[in-house]
């Protein structure tokens, strides 16, 4: 055995001088003429068990392939309904409710928005993100979204002043 | 794996040279195996079915061994799961002890012998399965620790540290 087993159980005598002193064998004697047979025993095993079935490569392949194009059938559908179904959710909630967006006004609030890393952002600055973040969290379709923020404001005017005036 | 074992493989592989290498691969590897199943299961009755079913899923997984490691690391680790396996089948059943299957020590000196092989039985039915498992393939079989780490699936490290312990508690028990 290595140099690396003997340096180990050199070490080992020290803790354990009864285990590694003189190998203890335990008793693994099998009977007389056990391992003549045992071939012939293994042989007869294997003839009588079928082999688990195995599909040829091929048609194992087109299997695959199709379970994948299944489910990702299944998927789309699923995505699309769900899409569909949200859409039309959201564009009765839009209808009926005049679209209002509240600000926050105390520094707990803006700080919640992960903001408070934008010191060097102007206030009209600071003031539309948190406008962008309050609009994220509903669920808006795009082109009511983009009419709103279309829109002429104040601030827009203001602007346009400072820039042409 | 070494090139005797390379050429072993590649005679299983082959579908004219199978037969003869299978005989070629039971006669080099039954007896080793036999008594590492045997240590862990100590009967003769279930290492004789253990180390046919090992040899029987050998024979029928031949095809998908890949030879990522040497052809005595796998037959081991098919063996140990085995014998796992049929462990732990075995737990909910009341378990046979070591002095139960194999006769009481004939002298009462505290180290004859005798007295220590019954102590030692004693002491590897204390431990956990994983770690006289691995004390097993140290000890007696004398194997790498980077084999046992490919067949139990520990680290090197966790392996050292168990045998380490394992050493220690037989000892305790030899000495009481």
């Amino acid at each position: 055995m290595s140099n690396e087993y003997d340096k180990e159980k050199a070490y080992l005598k020290d803790v354990a001088p009864t285990l590694f002193g003189k190998k203890v064998e335990i008793p693994t004697d099998a009977p007389d003429d056990y391992f003549e047979h045992l071939e012939s025993k293994i042989r007869m095993r294997i003839h009588d068990t079928p082999a688990p079935l195995r599909l040829p490569l091929r048609r194992n392949r087109l299997l695959r392939y199709g379970v994948a194009a299944g489910v990702a059938i299944v998927l789309g559908l699923v995505t699309y309904f769900r899409y569909s179904s949200s859409e039309s959710a959201s564009n009765a909630i839009a209808e009926n409710t005049p679209l209002e967006i509240t600000l926050p006004t105390d520094d707990a609030a803006i700080e919640s928005l992960e903001l408070y890393y934008t010191d060097e952002l102007a206030d009209e600055d600071l003031v539309s993100a948190a406008l962008l973040a309050e609009l994220s969290l509903v669920d808006i379709p795009d082109n009511q979204l983009i009419d709103y923020l279309m829109e002429p404001t104040e601030l827009d005017d203001e602007l346009l002043y400072e820039q042409f005036y | 794996m070494n090139s005797e074992e390379s050429d072993l493989l590649a005679r299983l592989k082959s579908n004219t040279s199978r037969d003869a290498a299978f005989s070629e691969l039971l006669a080099l590897y039954r007896e080793p195996i036999y008594r590492h199943i045997r240590r862990m299961s100590q009967s003769h009755e279930s290492a004789d079915d253990l180390l046919q079913e090992t040899f029987i899923k050998v024979w029928r997984y031949l095809d998908s061994f890949r030879g990522e490691s040497s052809l005595s690391t796998w037959i081991y680790k098919i063996a140990t799961n085995e014998t796992l396996g049929k462990i732990r089948k075995d737990k909910n059943r009341a378990s046979v002890s070591f002095e139960e299957h194999h006769a009481k020590a004939g002298s009462s000196e505290a180290d004859a012998p005798e007295v220590i092989v019954q102590k030692l039985g004693a002491a590897l039915d204390t431990l956990p399965e994983k770690q006289r498992l691995v004390f097993n393939l140290r000890y007696y079989s004398e194997m790498p620790y980077e084999e046992i780490s490919k067949i139990t699936g520990t680290s090197v490290g966790a392996l050292k540290a168990s045998y380490f312990h394992a050493a220690k508690k037989i000892e305790a028990h030899l000495t009481r």
